[in-house]
Formats: structure tokens, sequence, C-alpha cells
């Protein structure tokens, strides 16, 4: 028997195989909501971005009519700290732009990080941190749960779809009585078992690929972005490979030549062990290896430089009031002077204090992800969550690259703005504001690191199938 | 006939080497779990304790100022965690634990937890609870899928009907010995956690989180009761192991992997909220206008009530009548802002209560991490104490501004405060709900469970009753 009459039975076989098709419409479903939550939140962050890009205009807008409002007529009295023609009363009242990281073309199909960690920030020229949250007002509940997207349907469901699809693919032909008589085609039980896996693979994980394709497409998917069609090619080979890696191990255990039952516990184990248990677990082992910094320590140490720097502030902080000097008695003007320079004194006081605890939080962070780097070798969901987020732009490492965009804009916005917190010169530059921008790394970076997992798993994949085909050297005998 | 029943099944499990290896990981994950969630909540605690402390003395120790340059310096509340989070934490690392209370602002509460933890946290963390609520059904799901679909295929069934045994006794009895080996792994659990959290707990705090623990347990008892009964069903009903072993593998990945995320972003879909930036924003217009009006209307008030020509010319600091009319005018504008938020977000978590009738973990989750004290409307609960403790303080600095401010030779008026307002100023103290009300909004929920177990015990009753021994 060629093995072209060998897959023209297997499929014969396949077209009647009920829990097959069943697995395959439950993925393509799951798939196509996943992808419809992921094309959401994507919706959702656009508009957000484009409405913190209209308020930051508009204000900019109305600080410029403001001061001409009140050049026009000297004679208006108008508080310095919400009179846009000076430094601080422009940054207090009228400066909202937002420091926004846009989706990445494949940011529908794995929501990551996104859904936790800012992705539109508004500049503030204050000692960091300044007390604006800027993480998006989510309900908790949804946060602990996580995303229905295609990542989570690729790492929990895609792995139990291949298995149901494939755990007794030998133990049922010899449950049943059949295998004698399959054998007698005359076929090689390796050669057999190794079609049949592949044609149900192709199935699951062609399906599996095809409907975020379609579905991508569908949502207006443009190839011609920047490393998108690239990304997309190494997001579905990751799938395949992924997918790949449980349907090998189906074949290892297949091979073993257990009973369906015996077969089914052990690939779920495997299964757990693998998506559920290891993950967690090291999850742990990093919080106690590594642990973030504690934000209660971190703001009981940020009040306390904020005490202490304040108390350095000196007399002009003990006579002039922190946001409200008109309070104060005594010429206004000179009042206005005093509380500007101490201010700025004072805030660069309190970021020198903090700048060892931001260090702390900065390299901690860089050794979690340091450790990840190597820990998502030890589970082939972890390196798939990995790789995946990475390809869709929404992992750690590109947000904390957009932090330090955001820093250093803020930075470039505090430079321009300082001078003109003291001057007694009008301030005008509403044009000049320094703009922000984030430069993503190159395409092919991020590509090679893909790469790099794919063929951690493609190697995982050819190791399994490998002792399967050796097991299965061995003769049927009963 | 029960207890024999139960003691041959309890007998055999216990020699089945596979039973032995899983329920050793899950007592040494719930071991894991349990002890570096003692760790977390100790060190949690006494991170809000000595923070609390600091933030205190801080506020006391602050000098002589002007008592708006101390309202707006402001003071930080923590929340310490109940003893109870040692097994679940909710929806603390999603909220943070502490909130600023400062001038003119009502505050979210700030710095989540999440936020500083990688990606791996996104499978989860290894609690005491995921343990229970996901890791413990797939047990059962082992230990009960063949519990009579094996007796049929070996042929022992049809010798136990002969016997006359009564179906009822056959799955009670099944039941009781699926029960009893899972005796091994939760009752030390219990025994443990019991004996650590009548530790910690503070003496005022006893027996409310003795009464939540118990209540918890109640709770999960019911859940497994649930798989235990709906796994002896599958077994009755189906002929083959394998097949039994499937479903309720299917039953199991759709009830803890699919339906939570499904229903969650249902709820998202049915009550959607808008992006944070349009809320915050709304909240700025709203405030701009009511704040500037209120000055305005302060001043036409006291200058007419006073009958003077300008508020300079009042007996008193004007400036403490019009910050409090800006603080009190503002108070109807956040709670309007944040009521219209948090009722979608009640109305999301509504929804996935009602989820239960998909999945009973929906009601176990919610009705948990009620239980330890971290769940959404605790949370606000929190949030709204914070506020009433951030109005008192404001009040009483801005009636000190008023009642204390002093003239200076131009006519200026000016206000000092020191350490006698600085202590006259309530510290915050939050006071926890007690456990009836930390449940109450999760009566629906917890009905449903209680109708998955009935329809369990009915469909274990019934598929045992109409079992076919060959």
């Amino acid at each position: 028997m060629t093995i072209l009459d060998l897959g023209a039975l297997e499929w014969r076989r396949i077209r009647r195989d009920a829990v097959l098709w069943a697995a395959l419409l439950f993925g393509v479903l799951a798939l196509g909501f996943g992808l419809s939550n992921g094309l959401a939140w994507r919706k959702f962050q656009e508009r957000a971005i484009e409405r913190a890009g209209s308020i930051g205009a508009a204000r900019i807008a109305e600080a410029k009519t403001k001061a001409a409002e009140l050049n026009a007529n000297p004679a208006e009295e108008v508080d310095f700290w919400i009179d846009p023609r000076s430094g601080i009363g422009f940054e207090g009242a009228y400066l909202r732009l937002h420091d926004c990281l846009a989706p990445a073309p494949l940011a529908a199909l794995a929501v990551g990080q996104s859904d936790l960690l800012p992705y539109c920030v508004r500049v503030a020229v204050g000692p960091w941190p300044a007390f604006l949250p800027s993480y998006e007002w989510e309900n908790p509940l949804r946060l602990l749960l996580g995303r229905f997207d295609c990542a989570y349907v690729i790492i929990y469901l895609l792995p139990l779809l291949a298995l149901l699809a494939s755990f007794n693919l030998l133990s049922r032909e010899r449950e049943q009585g059949t295998l004698p008589l399959l054998l007698s085609c005359p076929v090689p039980l390796r050669l057999w078992l190794g079609v049949g896996s592949l044609l149900r693979a192709a199935i699951i994980l062609g399906g599996a690929a095809a409907a975020v394709v379609v579905g991508l497409f569908l949502a207006g998917f443009d190839p011609g972005a920047s490393g998108a069609a690239l990304h997309l090619g190494l997001w579905l080979a990751l799938v395949v490979a992924y997918g790949g890696f449980w349907f090998a191990l189906a074949f290892l255990v297949n091979a073993c030549r257990l009973r369906s039952e015996t077969n089914a516990l052990i690939l779920v184990s495997a299964w757990l062990a693998l998506v559920i248990i290891v993950p967690a677990g090291l999850n742990l082992a990093l919080k106690q290896l590594y642990p973030a910094p504690s934000r209660v320590e971190f703001l009981d140490s940020l009040r306390r430089a904020t005490a202490e720097s304040e108390q350095r502030g000196g007399a002009l902080l003990q006579k002039y009031l922190q946001d409200h000097p008109d309070l104060a008695p005594g010429d206004k003007a000179e009042n206005q002077n005093g509380f500007v320079t101490t201010l700025l004194a004072v805030n660069a006081e309190t970021s020198r204090l903090l700048e060892p605890e931001k260090q702390r939080f900065r390299e901690q962070n860089e050794r979690q992800l340091a450790a990840i780097e190597w820990l998502r070798f030890a589970s082939p969901a972890l390196l798939f969550q990995h790789e995946a987020n990475a390809l869709s732009g929404n992992d750690q490492a590109r947000r904390l690259r957009y932090l330090d965009s955001v820093e250093g804009h803020r930075n470039a916005v505090k430079s321009f703005l300082d001078p003109h917190f003291a001057s007694d010169e009008h301030f005008d530059g509403y044009d000049d504001i320094p703009a922000f921008a984030y430069q993503d790394i190159p395409a092919t970076k991020l590509a090679r690191h893909a790469a790099v997992g794919l063929l951690q798993l493609a190697a995982l994949d050819i190791a399994l199938c490998a002792a399967g085909w050796v097991l299965l050297s061995r003769p049927e005998l009963d | 006939m029960i207890q024999v029943i139960a003691a041959k099944e309890f007998l055999e499990l216990r020699r089945d080497r596979r039973f032995v290896v899983a329920a050793l990981i899950l007592s040494l994950a719930l071991l894991v779990g349990g002890a570096f969630g003692a760790a977390n909540f100790l060190d949690l605690r006494r991170q809000a304790e000595a923070a609390g402390h600091n933030e205190r003395q801080r506020w006391l120790d602050q000098g002589d100022k002007h008592p708006h340059g101390a309202a707006h310096y402001g003071v930080f509340a923590f929340k310490s965690p109940r003893p109870l989070a040692m097994i679940d934490t909710g929806l603390q690392p999603y909220v943070g634990s502490l909130v600023w209370l400062e001038a003119h602002k009502q505050n979210e509460m700030l710095y989540r937890p999440a936020e500083d933890a990688t990606a791996l946290q996104r499978f989860g963390d290894l609690t005491p609870a995921i343990v229970a609520q996901t890791l413990i059904p797939l047990l059962i799901v082992f230990l009960a899928y063949g519990s009579f679909s094996r007796e049929r295929e070996l042929g022992t069934l049809a010798q136990l009907t002969s016997l006359g045994v009564r179906s009822s006794d056959l799955l009670l009895g099944k039941a009781a010995g699926a029960a009893g080996a899972l005796s091994p792994i939760l009752l030390p659990a219990f025994v443990f956690s019991l004996a650590v959290i009548a530790a910690v707990t503070p003496s005022a705090l006893l027996w409310d989180e003795l009464a939540r623990f118990l209540i918890l347990a109640l709770i999960y008892s019911a859940y497994f009761a649930i798989f235990i009964f709906v796994a002896l069903a599958v077994s009755a009903w189906r002929r083959s192991s394998a097949a039994a072993l499937a479903i309720l593998l299917v039953f199991w990945a759709l009830t803890t992997l699919v339906a939570p995320r499904v229903l969650s972003d249902w709820a998202r879909a049915a009550y959607p909220t808008d992006p944070a930036i349009e809320l915050k924003q709304a909240l700025e217009s709203s405030l701009a206008a009511v704040e500037a009006r209120s000055r305005e209307d302060a001043r036409k008030d006291l200058v007419e009530k006073y009958g003077v020509a300008k508020v300079e010319d009042l007996p008193f600091a004007f400036e403490g009548a019009a910050l409090q009319a800006e603080e009190e005018s503002a108070y109807g504008v956040f709670e309007r802002h944040y009521a219209e938020f948090f009722d979608v977000l009640r109305w999301q978590n509504l929804f996935y209560q009602f989820g239960a009738l998909l999945s009973p973990l929906t009601a176990v989750q919610l009705s948990s991490m009620a239980l330890a004290g971290n769940d959404l409307e605790q949370h606000r609960d929190f949030v709204l104490q914070a506020e009433a403790n951030r109005r008192v303080i404001h009040t009483m600095i801005n009636d000190y501004i008023l009642k204390h401010g002093v003239r200076d030779a131009d006519g200026q008026w000016g206000a000092s405060a020191g350490r006698e307002l600085w202590q006259e100023i309530p510290p915050f103290d939050y006071r926890p709900n007690a456990w009836s009300a930390a449940l109450a909004e999760y009566g629906a929920g917890l009905g449903l469970l209680g109708l998955w177990l009935l329809c369990a015990l009915a469909a274990a009753f019934r598929a045992a009753a109409s079992i076919k021994a060959v």
C-alpha cells in the first residue's frame, strides 16, 4: 500500500470521525470569538488614543484662545496657576497631552499585558511618579480572569482538542478488534499511525491557522504594514509548532500501546503539568527569586522623601503655600516667583531622593525579564505565550520600552517648560512642545527572537515523533 | 451497605499509584500555595501597618503651616488584607491597597501589584483557591470516571447488582468513597488553615473570620460534590471508561477554562464601559463647572448674609468657606461619575454571577473572593470609607481656616495650624463588613450553586437507577 493509498484510506475514516470534526468546529468558533474579543479591545484602545489626541489638541487651542483674550484685555486679572501665559499655569491647567502606544498590527491576536499596563500616559512634569494613574479603568474581575483571545484558545484549548482528536488512535483500533484487519492491508503500524496523526494534525492546525488568517483579513489586516506579514507568518508557524507538539506527544503516547483510558490520563496529566502547574509554579518561584519591590514601602519612601525635601525647601516654602500661594500675605509677584522656584527645587530634590528607588524597580523588572527569557523553555505553553505576546506587540518588554520613551518625552517637555516656570516673560510656545515618538525595535529583530522559540518547539516536535517512531518499530504482538 | 461500598472504593483508590501521585502533587500545591499565601499576607499586613503608622507620624510632624497646604499634602489610607487572603487573593492584585486622601479630589486606589508582575501571572497564581477551583475538580474526574463503567467492563457490576444492592446505595457508597479519597488532601488543609487563621486574626475580627472560613469550606464542599455526582452520573451513563473520561474532561474544560473568560467577555459586551480617558475628561469638565460656580455662590451668599460689600470685609477668612463650598460641590460630581462607572461593573459582575447557570465555578469564585475580603464590593467599601474620612479631614481643615484665620496689617487673611489641629484630625480606621454583608451580593450565584448540586444529585440517581450491568 502506497502512502497515497494510506492517506486516502485514512481520509475515508477521518470523514466519519465525528469527534475530530466537532473539535475542529469548536476550535474555529473559539478562535473566531477570541479574535472578535481581541479586535474589540484593539478598537477600544484606538478610540481612547484618538480621544487622547483630540483632548490634548483642544486644550492647547483653549490655551491659545485664553492667552489671546488676556493679552487683548490687560485689565483682566487671572491667577497665575491657571494663566496659560505662565509656564506653570499652562502646565497645570492646559497641558493635557498623552503619550500613547498604538496597537501593533497583530495586537488583536494576543491581548497579553496590554489590558493591565498603561498604553496612554498623561504628560506631567512633576517628580516621578506623579499620582496620575494612567492605566485603563477596567473591571478588576476581568483583569483577574483574563481575556478569551486567540492566544488563550491556542495555549489552553488547542492542546485539549489535539489530544481529544488523537489520544486513542491506536488503542481504539485494538480495543475494537480492528487493528489486525488494518495491519493486514498490509501497512507498517508506524506508517499508518504517522499518516493518521499527520492528517488529523493538518486538519485541526490548518483549520486553526486558516480561521486566524481569514478572521484577520476580514477585519482589515494590512499585510503591508511594517513587519506585519513576517510577524503573522511567524505567529502561524508558532501555532502549528505548538499544536504539533501536542499531536507529537499523543503520537508518542499512542506508540506506548497502552489502553485508551491510560493514554487519556497520561496526556491530560502532561497538559496539566505543562500548561497549568509548571507556569504557575514558575510564576511563584519568580516572585520569590526576583520579587517586585513593595509599592507600599515605595510609597512610604516617597512620602518621606517629599517631606524631607519640602523641609529643605526652607523659608520660602514655609512662607508660601504649595498650591495656593495667593492665600499667603505679601507681594503676589514675589510670592509667585518664590513659590515656583521652591517648587522646582523641591521636585528636583524629591526626584534625586527617589532615584535609587526608581533604579530598584527598573533593575528588578529587567532581572524578571531576563529570567523569563530562560524560563520560557521550561514549557511549550510559556514559549508560545512569550513569543505570541511579543509578535502581537503586547508583551512586557515593549511596554517597558514604551514607558522609557514616555520618560524621555517627559524629560524633554520638562526641559522645555522649566525655564518658563520662573520666567517673567509670557509663555507662548504652544506649538513648540516636544512631540512624543515611540520607536519600535526592528521587525526583523523581533522575528529573529521568535524564530528561536519556533526552532525550539520544532525540535521538541521532531524529538517526540522520533521517539514514537522508534517505539513503533516493535512488531504489534496482540 | 453504603459504608462497605465506600470502604471498598477508598481501598481501591488508595492502592492506585496514579491516584497517590496525583494526591501528593495536589497536597504539595496546596501546601506551597498556602505557605506562600501566608507569607504574602503577613508581609502585606506588616507593610500596611508600618506605612499607616509612618504616614500618621508624618502627618503629625509636618510642623506649622497653612492648613490648606496640609490638605494638599494629604494622607494615604492603606488597606490591610484579611487573613483569608492567604487562601484567595481575589481582586487584590488588580485593585491595589492604598488610596490618597488629598484636597479637592476623590482618588481611586493606586499601585496595582499585578502591574509589577510578569506575563507569567496570567497563567494564574498557585493559590489554594485556584487549586480548589480548577485542579481538585480534575482530580475528582480522574477518581470517579470509571466508578461504574470500569465495574461494567470488568464484569463486577453484574455481580454487584445480582447481590441485590440498591442503586442508590451503590451511588452513595461510590460518592462516599470518592469523598473519602479526597479527605487525606482536604482535611489536613482545612485543619491547618483553621489553625493559622485563628492564630493570625486579630481578636476583634476572629469570629467573623472563622465564620467566613467555615462558609468558604461549605461552598467548596458543595462545589466538589457537584463534580463527584456529575462524574458518577456520566460513569453510570456511558458504557466505556474512555468515553466517560473524555466527556468529563470536556465538561471540566468547559466549566473551568472556557466559561469564566467567555462569560466575562459577554458581560463586557453587554455592559460596556468607556475608555478611562473619556471618563476622566467628563469628570474634570463636571468638576470645573461646579467648582467655579460654588465659589461664586458662596461669595454671594456670605456677602448678602453678613451685609458687607466684599468678602474681604467678612468677619472671618472667606477662603475657608470658599474651599469648603468647593469641596461640597465636588462631592456630588465624584459620587455621580464613580457611581455610573461602578454600576456598570456591578452589572458585569451580576451577569457573571448568573453565568453560574453555565458553570458553577463563577459562583464559587465570586463568593470565595467575597469571603476573603477581596471582591469588588469590599474594594468599593474601602474606597468609600476612605472618602468619608477625607471629607472629615477637609471639613475640619476648612473650618479651622474659617475660624482661626487672622488678618495682617494689609488686611489680608492668613492662617497657620500646627500639631494641635493635626492631632484632632482622626486617623483612618477601616471597618470591614461582616460576613453576611460580604455575601449579600452573591445570593443568586449561591442559589445557582445549590441548583447545580441538586441537578447533579438527580442526574446521578437517575443514571444509577437506569444502569445496565452488561
